[in-house]
């Protein structure tokens, strides 16, 4: 059932009817912990979300503890619990359980329980990230001031802003001095991540 | 196998093709379930492969290493896997797909378990490595490797085995472990041997031949002999005309080796048909 293994998969492993002898004896430099081969990372920085649209990232990837005596296995600070076969299906049953707490958070129907796995879960994930890539885009008004080589846009609150390149792209229909109407996500520091819908409200 | 000869039973029990890229883990991850979706309307059998890792390195003298535990965590690798059958029922096509990597493995066919032909593994892998490329906007390949694992049991090599089917004639069949035993003496298990063969018009692509104890129990005798190529594609072999050639040139030169390796006796108990 275990595989040992101290390189990463080599290109023969991948054959079906590869075998990895496992070592009959080992030895160890350190004192060896009883929980030490009980633990195991798993190989995910990121959860997807509504196929894949939507990714949450990780600040430190899961860690998986499996109970030797039952083979149950459980993802810490997640309050999943499943068995050793569907250990496969991890990172759905996790995406699942955020879907469903960030549901119940919105709707303010958490319970109590509900709340401390919450909380265990939000210290876990970029839950910042999250909530701006999850955001609808929202309406703005701007000018096009210059397009190339680089896009500065005069927005209709006042601010100016520099455009990413590959979100300029957006633009390149438009000519400078053009007014234009826009659906647009913002990021961190209030900077378009993304331009949609953009409409000419003037034409030079 | 030498290109003018087929054989018309082949101990190949699988036939792996496989492609390397970086690829970064957001792109992947953001776009694996549409390519879910789609492997799957093909191979629709979805068993993610579980692999529990330990560290281990060797230390101590090199011809007597000890196998150290290393004190980083223990990793589960999870590997996406489609296939067109569950694997209890027996392989028959299957698709691994973990980030940066592209797997076709071809078994026989089920229906009466005969070998299946390089062609049709060049034709299935290629298309859908296309379409990998192009989902995963894969520019350039880092690794191409094929491996084909030719089984020796009592299914494919009978006439190798004692009445009993305790013992295989193993230096009768393949030409690694002649010369070893004297007259009389017999080899034991494990057969185990591992050779690289490095190529003087093609630095960039290398031989493996890997010779595995695959015995079950000393009931089920069984030795895989296992021919892996694997090439490191120049960043203008990544195209898929190229990659096309290269696989093509990697199947040449395991059917050279398949001539040298396996003795003449055993090629003819293959049933050697010319083209």
């Amino acid at each position: 059932m275990f595989i040992a293994s101290a390189a990463p998969e080599s290109p023969p492993a991948a054959a079906e009817t590869w075998r990895i002898n496992s070592p009959e004896n080992l030895a160890s430099d350190t004192e060896v912990e009883p929980t030490a081969f009980s633990k195991f990372v798993i190989n995910r920085n990121y959860l997807a979300l509504e196929g894949g649209r939507l990714l949450l990232k990780l600040h430190k990837r899961p860690v998986l503890e499996v109970n030797p005596l039952t083979l149950e296995c459980e993802v810490m600070g997640w309050g999943i619990k499943l068995s050793y076969v569907q250990a496969g299906e991890v990172d759905r049953v996790m995406a699942r359980r955020f879907s469903l707490l960030f549901s119940k958070s919105d709707a303010d129907e958490l319970t109590a329980e509900d709340k401390k796995l919450w909380l265990s879960i939000l210290d876990q994930v970029d839950f910042t990230s999250f909530c701006i890539n999850r955001a609808a885009p929202h309406y703005v008004e701007g000018q096009l001031r210059r397009l190339r080589p680089d896009c500065y846009v005069d927005w209709s609150d006042g601010r100016s802003e520099k455009i990413a390149p590959h979100v300029a792209t957006a633009f390149s229909e438009l000519e400078v001095g053009d007014s234009f109407g826009a659906h647009i996500k913002l990021g961190h520091d209030s900077k378009a991540l993304s331009v949609e819908r953009v409409t000419m409200l003037t034409s030079a | 196998m030498d290109g003018n000869i087929e054989y018309g039973k082949p101990p190949v029990v699988e036939r792996v093709a496989s492609l390397y890229a970086d690829i970064p883990e957001e792109l992947f991850e953001g776009r694996f379930e549409d390519w879910r979706n789609l492997v799957a309307q093909h191979f629709p059998v979805y068993e993610p492969l579980k692999q529990w890792k330990l560290g281990f390195q060797n230390k101590g003298d090199p011809k007597e290493p000890i196998p150290i535990l290393i004190s980083s965590q223990p990793e589960l690798i999870i590997t996406p896997r489609f296939s067109r059958r569950l694997s209890r029922e027996g392989f028959d096509w299957s698709i691994r797909c973990p980030r940066g990597q592209f797997t076709m493995n071809m078994h026989p066919d089920p229906s009466d378990g005969s070998a299946r032909r390089y062609a049709q593994l060049r034709y299935e892998f290629i298309s859908w490595a296309e379409r990998w490329m192009e989902h995963f906007e894969v520019r350039t390949i880092k690794l191409l490797t094929l491996h084909y694992v030719n089984a020796l049991n009592m299914g494919t090599v009978p006439s190798f085995f004692s009445k009993d089917g305790l013992s295989l004639a193993l230096p009768d069949i393949i030409n690694v472990f002649m010369n070893v035993a004297r007259p009389g003496e017999i080899i034991v298990p494990p057969f185990v041997c591992h050779a690289n063969i490095q190529f003087p018009d093609k630095e960039n692509a290398s031989f493996s031949l890997q010779v595995q104890d695959s015995s079950s129990s000393p009931q089920a005798v069984g030795v895989n002999v296992n021919f892996i190529v694997t090439v490191q594609p120049v960043p203008e072999e990544s195209s898929i005309q190229k990659i096309t050639e290269l696989l093509d040139w990697a199947h040449y030169r395991i059917l050279e080796r398949f001539e040298y390796v396996f003795s003449e006796r055993a090629k003819q108990s293959f049933e050697p048909v010319k083209k």
